[in-house]
């Protein structure tokens, strides 16, 4: 007998699909490791960094299954917080935890101690932020971590902006310092807003150092969504209805939804193309089918499970300011999409690509505006049922 | 989720040398890694693994002290169960090499006083060497053995106390770096006076006598591989029974006094009863130049009469005490003419058997419980060639041991250019079987000199087997 629906639902969850806005991001972020320390993979909630993320995990770490002294790749969610100064403790418990290194509520710096010694002082505490730092630096190195990957990483900076920002960014710059493998830092695109309001916050002259330090040695990689119809990239839409018919494949043959081009473009604009929305949209028709013991998915189950209106337009709004913001930031990769998805060629190349004069940017197409329709487009309208 | 191994990132270090690191060592040196206390390593790893009838709360309460530290490098059951559970949690089998588990057999389970030093020593010359080196700092399992009083290398005495501060420290490192004090942190090598001797100052002396023992259980811990296979006290009990089948039959205390050892010990071993301390065992052997390496680890067998002759005199041929300690032998009563017909027997038989080269005459007078002048007088033809034959046995092997000396060195200097390896004076020599901390005698010196010349001229292959003959 076919899988039941539970098994379904959980199958498309799991799926890892292979589509071209994540291969493409996938290329950018793994060529970026190669030059660069530290690469901020940005994108929208819900795009998939986080299936990335796990992949690119997954893949790394497959060399070293079977040895149990390393890994090659770990991957880790910063803490929220809401308190004044930011818990960098538990990024670093975090971390060891990933890397099973033992006791790390007891961990000391010997060195530190010693040294403490010779100038007379007493000894301190156990399990102090310098001496968990330092241990995930051993840890890092004697574990054989080469990518180091920090999910959510707009937490590190807590809930600063502009200036309140820097002593963040200074302890996160000592730390890709001191760890011995590149960091990868995975942030929806508030954290670009945050830069810039950094940026024009150092043009009135308070730390220019510094955020110009930072600013030479990160490289950003752009995660893209789907976008509708209206924008540049055409090839999007087709592309949308493959990953759908592809996320179909997982269900019984009954269950596979048959959608009129109407209907794929409305279920676009409705998770905003991000894959991960849609798997989510697609789990819940899957609970009404099971509820309703209905035995055919149709267009109505989809219209009776809508994200709400102020989600929606969260979302909207969080994706359309990151790709502004993205166009307008001259340090964002990116290349690689573009070329695979062909841009024509009226597209304006940005400044950074055409002096940059690489092999992959010569070709002058730069990181186009990629917006859901004009901006402050209104939702589309949900078309009628069977059509 | 794959399971990680929980402590990594540090290996025991010299295993095989003189210089094999202890388990203490070993885990202070793998808290430090970790950035671990000692003690926590101890108490929330090692204690979930350690079987409860060996686990007193005790043990635990009392961190990390002395006897918890003997109980890591010793040779108890605990240290086999702690042994047993940092080999699961590193993943490294060999660890029971790093503490005296391997002589387990040869010495005795009581007065671990007599066999550990409670406090921490260290040699002050090593440790300034391997920090100017550069390497990874470690402490031996030979500075936990009490009879051990000086370094083997360095001849210098092992050092008790901080020279900054003078507080002695804690047996088990890992609180502050190995090499620091833990009182003030200082190096515990900086300010230290006990400057390296040279062996022509040390001879005849009593640190003569603490440098020889501790190069011999150097060598011991050397072979921990040999001693965990093989160690028996069958072969000390042989050395024994061979001494105490002289001729001349000395009493129990005259052997006793003449060994070294208490004679109520000396009895039990005798009769196969208790096990061996460890300082005796030691003094034992040297006494009578045995070495106490292949007397411990000496497989247990049934000597035929030829082989047991031949060690009986071989022992005998080294047994003259040293100057040092200056024990005298046990008197002998004067001899009536049974003895001497059993004299006259008995040399017959070993010139029979032995010939008259093997073994010279002094050997040969001991044996038979005679000193060479009396020998002389009362058989001075047999006296005569006894001499004559082992004075040209030994011209024969004086000739031939530089020669052979060279032809080995040559093989193993040629086998590690072969193998791609920087040809080392330490690797060559352990290559060839020859004791590296000789390297630079009058024996092996010129040779190595004359190789590492050729070498070094622009040959690049050592010639194998040249005009040697």
């Amino acid at each position: 007998m076919g899988m039941s629906l539970r098994e379904a639902r959980q199958r498309i969850l799991n799926k890892v699909l292979l589509h071209p806005h994540f291969v493409a991001a996938k290329r950018d972020l793994i060529s970026e490791l190669e030059v660069s320390n530290l690469v901020w993979l940005i994108g929208p909630a819900g795009i998939g960094k986080g299936t990335l993320v796990k992949h690119l995990v997954q893949e790394w770490n497959r060399p070293a299954e079977d040895d149990p002294f390393r890994v090659p790749a770990l991957a880790i969610r910063a803490p929220t917080s809401h308190s004044a100064v930011y818990p960098w403790t538990s990024v670093y418990r975090t971390i060891l935890r990933g890397l099973q290194d033992p006791l790390s509520d007891y961990k000391v710096d010997h060195d530190r101690r010693a040294e403490r010694l010779k100038e007379g002082k007493k000894m301190r505490g156990k399990g102090l932020a310098d001496d968990l730092r330092e241990s995930v630096f051993d840890a890092v190195k004697d574990r054989g971590t080469e990518v180091l990957f920090i999910d959510e990483a707009a937490n590190l900076l807590g809930n600063r902006r502009g200036k309140a920002v820097v002593p963040q960014l200074d302890i996160l710059r000592d730390f890709v310092d001191g760890v011995s493998c590149k960091v990868v830092l995975a942030c929806t695109p508030r954290i670009l807003k945050i830069f810039e309001e950094l940026e024009s916050d150092c043009e009135k002259g308070a730390e220019e150092g510094l955020t110009s330090e930072i600013a030479r040695r990160m490289a950003k990689v752009y995660f893209h969504r789907y976008g509708l119809g209206e924008h540049n990239w055409k090839e999007d839409v087709p592309a949308f209805k493959r990953i759908v018919r592809d996320f179909g494949l997982e269900l019984p043959v009954t269950l596979r939804p048959t959608f009129s081009d109407r209907q794929f473009k409305h279920l676009q604009a409705d998770t905003s193309g991000c894959i991960h929305l849609l798997v989510k949209r697609l789990t819940r028709v899957l609970i009404m089918c099971e509820a309703e013991g209905a035995e055919r998915m149709e267009w109505r189950h989809f219209e009776n499970t809508p994200v709400p209106d102020e989600e929606w337009e969260r979302m909207e709004k969080w994706c359309r300011l990151g790709e502004e913001l993205y166009a307008r930031d001259k340090k964002c990769s990116g290349v690689g999409l573009e070329r695979q998805l062909k841009l024509p060629s009226n597209e304006p190349a940005s400044a950074h690509d055409a002096g940059k004069g690489g092999s992959k940017r010569r070709n002058g197409r730069g990181p186009g505006p990629t917006r859901v329709g004009r901006p402050g487009a209104s939702r589309p309208r949900v078309p009628r049922r069977g059509k | 989720m794959k399971q990680l191994v929980p402590l990594y990132g540090c290996r025991p270090l010299g295993a095989g040398t003189p210089f094999t690191e202890s388990l203490t060592s070993f885990v202070g040196r793998l808290a430090i890694r970790r950035h671990l206390m000692p003690s926590s390593i101890f108490v929330h790893l090692v204690r979930p693994l350690v079987p409860e009838g060996l686990r007193p709360e005790s043990f635990w309460r009392g961190g990390l002290c002395w006897q918890n530290s003997v109980a890591l490098d010793g040779h108890y059951e605990i240290t086999e169960a702690l042994v047993g559970a940092l080999s699961e949690l590193t993943r490294i089998d060999d660890l029971s090499l790093h503490t005296l588990l391997p002589w387990r057999r040869l010495i005795t389970g009581q007065h671990s006083g007599a066999v550990y030093w409670g406090r921490r020593r260290w040699c002050a010359s090593c440790l300034a060497e391997s920090r100017e080196r550069g390497a990874d700092l470690w402490e031996p399992l030979l500075w936990r053995v009490a009879v051990v009083k000086r370094c083997p290398v360095h001849r210098a005495p092992l050092s008790r106390v901080c020279p900054g501060c003078k507080a002695t420290q804690g047996i088990m490192p890992g609180v502050v770096p190995i090499g620091t004090c833990r009182n003030c942190g200082r190096y515990l090598e900086i300010g230290d006076r006990s400057r390296t001797k040279s062996a022509k100052r040390l001879a005849g002396s009593v640190d003569d006598w603490e440098w020889q023992v501790s190069k011999v259980v150097g060598r011991l811990l050397a072979s921990q591989k040999e001693m965990a296979a093989h160690a028996s006290p069958q072969g000390f009990l042989s050395l024994l029974r061979g001494l105490q089948c002289r001729p001349d039959v000395p009493s129990r205390l005259g052997l006793s006094r003449y060994l070294g050892v208490n004679p109520v010990g000396l009895k039990a071993w005798l009769q196969g009863e208790g096990l061996w301390a460890f300082e005796p065992f030691i003094r034992a052997c040297m006494r009578v130049r045995a070495d106490p390496l292949a007397v411990a680890v000496f497989p247990h067998r049934r000597f035929s009469v030829v082989e047991k002759l031949e060690q009986d005199l071989f022992l005998v041929s080294h047994g003259r005490p040293s100057s040092g300690k200056g024990l005298k032998r046990p008197s002998c009563r004067r001899w009536g003419k049974s003895e001497w017909e059993q004299f006259e027997e008995q040399l017959g038989r070993v010139l029979e058997v032995l010939g008259t080269e093997r073994f010279s005459i002094e050997t040969i007078s001991n044996y038979l419980g005679v000193s060479p002048s009396t020998f002389r007088k009362r058989y001075p033809k047999e006296y005569r060639r006894i001499k004559a034959g082992h004075a040209r046995f030994i011209k024969r092997r004086v000739e031939q041991r530089p020669v052979e000396a060279e032809k080995t060195m040559r093989a193993a200097f040629q086998e590690l250019i072969d193998e791609d390896e920087h040809p080392r004076q330490d690797k060559v020599f352990e290559r060839a079987g020859l004791n590296p901390l000789y390297a630079m005698s009058e024996l092996y010196g010129p040779i190595w000199r004359k190789i590492r010349r050729e070498y070094d001229s622009g040959a690049r292959t050592v010639d194998h087997g040249s005009d040697l003959a």
